[in-house]
């Protein structure tokens, strides 16, 4: 189951807000998440699908749920969500959005790839994130 | 539906669910062959800064409450199929920095004899760019899993690596309770976490579900999702 980009100057406040919520909550730099622009969406999607899945350690964010009283009630009683949790549904949407204006041949496993990609710039080894 | 419809709502789904649950970063290997150490240690090392391990009873927690308990955020390393070189390249690199593996084991690649396992592996999609065990055992011994168990995870990846949705009842119970027993048999205890080829996840397939559910499995890994059954 991966991303460096500068942030433009109308996001750095915000950067550093989503930065301070991270370390509060725990999480990582959530703003390296951020959609770039759809040349590099392509080209850092181009480049990881074509990692040797069997031979490298691929990044994954996975979502956990909690069945143990019914499938009606996924979400643990305790849980909020956190600027992580806003941020990746917030740039996957917008990443999916952006491959789609690029390609008319996507299906569901594409999606995985993009949230590869996700993982790959928060916590990759050589993703932007890794200088964290 | 058409596939851009597909894509369109899997993405609307994944990103409802990434918005909407708690979280887990995780690292999937596969093949971690000796020539790969050095990078594989890489990842484990940057893990190890950053991250906190994370046990079945962490996991039980954090999806019972909806709150992590640890100072750093939890690192699933998950090592997929039960090749040799999970025990000799993969476990000194986590026993040095101080983190959980998750091995999913399929039994029957253990369980397969080793002249026959490399062409086990090729015949169950088992990936394997490298040869670099010329006595040709490419599974890990029951020996090297049962001293896995001590300190990491020991999971079931079903029995055989194929598709469950494509077999008869006979088949699946093989692939989702056998797989179960022989853990039982090997390690003498069950093993709580699951996932089947392609990981379909709990609530897809209720066949498979009833199976998960008999043979006691408490999580259930699938693509985007861990559930917490039970």
């Amino acid at each position: 189951m991966s991303l460096t980009r500068r942030l433009p100057r109308r996001d750095v406040l915000k950067g550093l807000v989503g930065s301070l919520l991270a370390v509060g909550a725990g999480w990582l730099h959530p703003r390296r998440l951020r959609a770039g622009s759809t040349a590099s969406l392509r080209e850092e999607l181009d480049r990881l699908v074509t990692r040797d899945y069997a031979e490298q350690g691929i990044e994954m964010f996975l979502a956990g749920e909690d069945l143990a009283g019914g499938a009606e009630t996924p979400v643990p009683p305790g849980f909020q969500a956190t600027a992580l949790n806003r941020e990746l549904a917030g740039a996957l949407r917008a990443d999916a959005a952006q491959l789609q204006a690029l390609r008319d041949d996507l299906g569901e496993d594409d999606v995985a790839a993009l949230v590869e990609r996700l993982a790959w710039r928060e916590f990759g080894a050589d993703g932007p994130g890794a200088d964290a | 539906m058409s596939a851009a419809g597909a894509f369109a709502a899997q993405a609307d789904r994944v990103a409802g669910w990434l918005g909407g649950r708690p979280l887990l970063r995780a690292i999937n290997f596969h093949n971690t062959a000796r020539q790969s150490a050095a990078m594989i240690e890489r990842q484990i090392a940057l893990c190890a800064r950053r991250f906190d391990a994370v046990t079945e009873d962490d996991l039980d927690r954090y999806l019972a409450n909806g709150t992590w308990h640890k100072p750093r955020p939890g690192m699933i390393l998950a090592f997929y199929e039960g090749y040799r070189n999970g025990y000799d390249v993969v476990l000194p690199l986590l026993e040095r920095h101080g983190l959980v593996g998750w091995f999913f084991v399929i039994t029957g690649f253990v369980d397969a004899p080793v002249p026959q396992q490399m062409q086990y592996a090729m015949d169950h999609d088992i990936g394997m760019s490298t040869r670099e065990y010329t006595d040709g055992r490419y599974a890990l011994s029951w020996d090297e899993i049962r001293e896995l168990d001590r300190h990491h995870v020991i999971a079931s990846h079903a029995r055989s690596h194929a598709d469950i949705a494509a077999m008869d009842a006979a088949g699946r119970e093989a692939e989702v309770v056998g797989s179960q027993r022989r853990f039982e048999a090997e390690l003498g205890h069950p093993v709580r976490s699951f996932v089947s080829y392609g990981g379909p996840a709990h609530g897809e397939f209720s066949p498979a579900d009833r199976l998960v559910d008999a043979a006691g499995y408490q999580f259930q890994f699938s693509n985007h999702r861990i559930q917490r059954l039970r």
